[in-house]
């Protein structure tokens, strides 16, 4: 079973993501924000990060750079999760390696089918 | 000569009297049209998405400037923090002025800049610029190293390198919420007269920090800064949004503000050297502007966007008190014509007298008050009765005051979540009139006085990350 | 000694505050147990039907059934949780629940609420039919434009462009201009929330349209929409046009449409425009790039102003290769200090940043 870590500090988007993941089969851990999520990813195996882009306290492009620094954990595919109207955040997480970005307001289908894409 | 004296005693008590009658009137009007005001403004708001502006191609460009001076400590956490600020399109101008320790260099190293040609394109009084840099990272960074000239100065050089139509102006180490530009721009664009708006501020001690941001809202440990916060509702809610129903706002706020930047170049910048440069431009722009253009407004956001490090003990605090005081006394001598002119409509006839007589003047009215009483009960002239019962009738109205802010904070923008906040801010309402407001009163009292004798230099205070130790600047 | 009636007086009013401060204080504190109470009962209520809910947007079940289980008084609670949801959604997810507030239930508890006294009511009801895009409750959000209330008219104008009215417009429009606080800006963002096939009907209407303002707004739709076919009429507009805030919307427009035949226009408003204007139409110059428009713009940088010394030569950078060679040259022109400064200046940044 594939792991998924859900960062994301809106909890109804979270529980929402949360539930059609693990009814697709997958297995998720939420995290509020990107505190926590390194040590996790260094710990444990993980598949593939659906990340918000915008957080408090560091924002999901710090993340991913601190992320593909560390050789171990650098192949983990980023799916981002962003706003509309925030692109340019879009391309600079793009640039950082995300793997693939998903626009608010999104369904939910279109979500699993991408993730589903890149797990394969 | 005791009958005249006496005569002349009691006269002064009924003048003071007065006086009180008076200031409670005007807090009780201005309790009203705050009220009205907040009320306004959240239908205004309840069901409209912000988030509008970014979809909608109108949004105008903002400059925020970032004055500097001896920040190593702090900077780089908050100048990633400001980058994150959600807005369209704005630009961000750090402007060290001339700092002793290594901001600079934390600056350039951190953020990985080139140094660019410059030309300033304005013409502002401001100490030489030695260099400007780019981000290489993030090219709407700018960074300004220039000789040492004062936080007035500083910001002049800011907008003489300032590229958009707006400017926004904070303290290097307030603590932004990310949607502050978003909220600061909407009165320029719902109105084309409006030249200055002012955001509120709040009180950051107690409150959880990371990186910049504020996690989560708290009341502080240290009783000074739990007075200051009711201070800073009471100030912010009364003060500004009365005001500004009656277009008399005299002052926004240093450490979060935006102006429009031809505006601010049409008038010669702010005033290098002075105390208190940004209520001294405000009231110029009263002055100049309204000549101009009698439509002109100054506004201010009620939703409190900017939260700063207050003073945790006595010296810092008194020395905060009194620069504020001498601000005001400067910006208002420095424009008395404005005193009762009907040229200035609601201004000049409410707005300035109240600026005048209450927050100028008060303090010296108010410890006047006190000698004159204690001299009246002690010469049997006034009974001892009377006095007590006085006394409590205006620390009674104090409360009342304080609570009522505190209610209109509770409808609108409930930034304190839990219970005992609430319950312990009703009990600092009382307790601060129980010596915090006295201690204020005597100190605003004494920088009139200093004023009054000419020792106007400006103290500057030095901060270590979360500590402030006092330290003499040289301009 | 001072009278004693002075002191009475004094001695109620004392009286008088203290109880206005124990009543101040009650209220207090009633106020925010009011708002934690309805905060647990929200937090309750998710807890118990957002397994549910989630199910339901997952599966095919009848709306009908899964609103039985929600009794009336609960409704705005249940309506508070689809909000939380429906916002960040869109396809399939969306029509489920637009699906649920589109229920008779949740729809006649929605009208009663709009024919209510209770701004608040109101609000909700012209929210949620906006939100759920129901053309049957057109009829009734229409209603609520005529309101005297100012935050009324705006809502109920934003859920009509959410449903796409596009009959409607000309009564939006003219709704929204009676407002008190009509600002431009307002009026496009609320039109900005039509399908872009709202373009085609405006564009029908520019002709006609009342004033040159309500053109200027039209002209910023079409350019946020991209909407390439009324680049032939704002060109008029920018030719004809006298309001400044018109000539600026269709300079805006054409900074993003490329439309050659605009380049002549565009001359003229280069050669005699405020500096406002002149920012616009530099970047919508550079944009066409034509060789003539080229050399009115490298003429632009030798005038007073440094706004559009700056405007020029980003222009001129943006422009063409001869452009960018022409700044670089004048980069190291020692006759004009002023002019080379700016160049270096403006190369110096567009080389860091990449562009």
């Amino acid at each position: 079973m594939k792991n998924i870590v859900l960062v994301e500090d809106d909890p109804s988007i979270a529980k929402l993501v949360e539930f059609k993941l693990k009814k697709t089969g997958y297995n998720v851990v939420r995290f509020v924000n990107p505190v926590g999520v390194m040590d996790y990813l260094l710990n444990n195996n993980v598949d593939l990060i659906l990340s918000d882009v915008m957080m408090p306290v560091i924002d999901g492009i710090e993340m991913i750079k601190e992320i593909k620094k560390i050789e171990k954990i650098a192949d983990i595919p980023i799916v981002l999760l962003t706003s509309l109207g925030h692109e340019s955040a879009v391309l600079s997480g793009i640039e950082a390696g995300a793997a693939d970005y998903i626009v608010k307001p999104f369904s939910t289908v279109e979500l699993v089918a991408r993730i589903r894409n890149i797990l394969n | 000569m005791t009958e005249t004296l006496r005569t002349v005693i009691v006269y002064i008590n009924y003048a003071i009297l007065l006086y009180v009658f008076f200031l409670m009137s005007t807090y009780l009007l201005l309790s009203f049209l705050s009220f009205f005001g907040i009320k306004r403004y959240f239908r205004k708001t309840s069901y409209y998405d912000r988030r509008n502006i970014f979809s909608s191609l109108n949004h105008i460009p903002i400059s925020v400037i970032v004055p500097a001076y001896n920040e190593q400590n702090g900077i780089v956490e908050n100048v990633k923090s400001l980058l994150q600020l959600e807005y369209p399109e704005f630009q961000l101008v750090v402007v060290n002025d001339g700092s002793k320790d290594s901001t600079l260099e934390a600056l350039l190293k951190n953020f990985n800049t080139r140094q660019i040609s410059f030309k300033p394109w304005y013409n502002l009084k401001s100490e030489k610029i030695r260099a400007v840099y780019v981000s290489t990272d993030y090219p709407n960074l700018i960074v300004v190293d220039k000789e040492n000239g004062g936080k007035a100065d500083a910001i002049n050089a800011g907008v003489n390198i300032a590229k958009h139509p707006l400017v926004t102006v904070i303290d290097a180490d307030s603590i932004l919420e990310r949607d502050c530009l978003l909220k600061i721009v909407v009165p320029f664009l719902e109105d084309k007269n409006v030249v200055a708006v002012g955001g509120t501020i709040r009180i950051a001690n107690g409150c959880e920090i990371e990186q910049g941001n504020i996690k989560s809202v708290g009341l502080p440990k240290s009783i000074l800064a739990k007075f200051q916060v009711v201070e800073y509702i009471r100030a912010f809610i009364f003060g500004r949004t009365g005001f500004e129903r009656i277009n008399s706002l005299l002052i926004v706020s240093g450490a979060f503000s935006c102006f429009v930047k031809e505006t601010v170049i049409d008038i010669g910048g702010f005033k290098t050297g002075s105390i208190g440069e940004d209520m001294e431009i405000i009231v110029r722009m009263h002055k100049l502007l309204r000549k101009k253009n009698p439509k002109m407004k100054i506004t201010f956001v009620p939703d409190p966007v900017c939260w700063t490090e207050a003073p945790e003990n006595f010296k810092i605090l008194k020395s905060q008190r009194t620069r504020w005081q001498k601000g005001t006394l400067e910006s208002i001598l420095a424009h008395k014509e404005l005193l009762f002119n009907p040229r200035y409509k609601l201004m000049g006839l409410i707005g300035f007298p109240y600026y005048f007589f209450i927050e100028m003047l008060g303090p010296l009215i108010e410890i006047l008050g006190y000698v004159i009483f204690i001299i009246s009960v002690l010469f049997g002239w006034v009974s001892y009765y009377f006095a007590i019962v006085f006394l409590c009738v205006a620390i009674l109205y104090g409360i009342i005051i304080s609570i009522l802010s505190i209610i209109l904070e509770e409808i609108s923008f409930t930034k304190y979540p839990k219970l005992r906040h609430l319950i312990e801010m009703l009990f600092l309402c009382v307790l601060e009139n129980f010596g915090y407001r006295q201690l204020t009163t005597l100190w605003r009292f004494s920088a009139i006085i200093e004023y009054a004798f000419g020792k106007r230099k400006w103290e500057k205070m030095e901060k270590k990350g979360f500590q402030k130790v006092e330290e003499k600047n040289e301009k | 000694m001072i009278s004693i009636t002075l002191l009475d007086f004094l001695l109620y009013v004392l009286i008088f505050f203290s109880s206005v401060i124990i009543l101040m204080s009650l209220i207090l504190i009633s106020l925010r147990t009011k708002g934690i109470i309805q905060d647990k009962k929200f937090k309750d209520f998710s807890e118990t039907y957002e397994e549910h809910l989630f199910e339901y947007i997952e599966s095919n079940e009848h709306p009908s059934n899964f609103l039985e289980q929600i009794k009336e008084r609960k409704i705005p609670l249940f309506l508070r949780l689809v909000r939380d949801y429906a916002v960040h959604l869109r396809g399939r997810d969306f029509e489920r629940l637009s699906g649920l507030i589109n229920s008779p239930k949740i729809f006649n508890f929605l009208r009663k609420d709009l024919r209510s006294n209770n701004k608040k009511r109101v609000l909700r009801a012209i929210y949620f039919f906006g939100l759920s895009r129901n053309q049957a409750s057109l009829i009734h959000v229409k209603e609520a434009l005529k309101s005297q209330n100012d935050v009324i008219k705006i809502n109920a104008a934003l859920s009509l462009a959410k449903m796409n009215a596009g009959n409607e417009i000309v009564e939006i429009v003219k709704s929204l201009l009676t407002l008190k606080h009509a600002t431009n800006d307002l009026i496009i963002s609320i039109l900005v929330e039509f399908d872009p096939a709202i373009c085609s009907i405006l564009e029908s209407r520019l002709d006609i349209a009342k004033n040159d303002r309500v053109r200027a707004i039209y002209v910023s739709v079409f350019t946020k929409f991209r909407f390439i076919p009324a680049a032939k009429k704002v060109l008029y507009y920018l030719q004809y046009g006298t309001d400044p805030e018109l000539t600026l919307s269709c300079l805006k427009y054409f900074m993003v449409i490329e439309y050659e035949p605009a380049g002549n226009a565009l001359k003229f408003v280069l050669l005699k425009s405020s500096p406002t204007l002149l920012a616009y139409a530099l970047k919508a110059a550079a944009r066409i790039g034509t060789k003539e428009l080229e050399e009115i713009i490298y003429e632009k940088l030798f005038v007073e102003s440094w706004q559009t010394k700056l405007d020029s030569a980003a222009a001129l950078y943006e422009i063409s290769i001869t452009g960018k060679d022409k700044l670089n040259k004048l980069a190291y022109d020692l006759d004009h200090p002023a002019e080379s400064a700016i160049a270096r200046m403006v190369l110096s940044e567009k080389e860091i940043s990449g562009k």
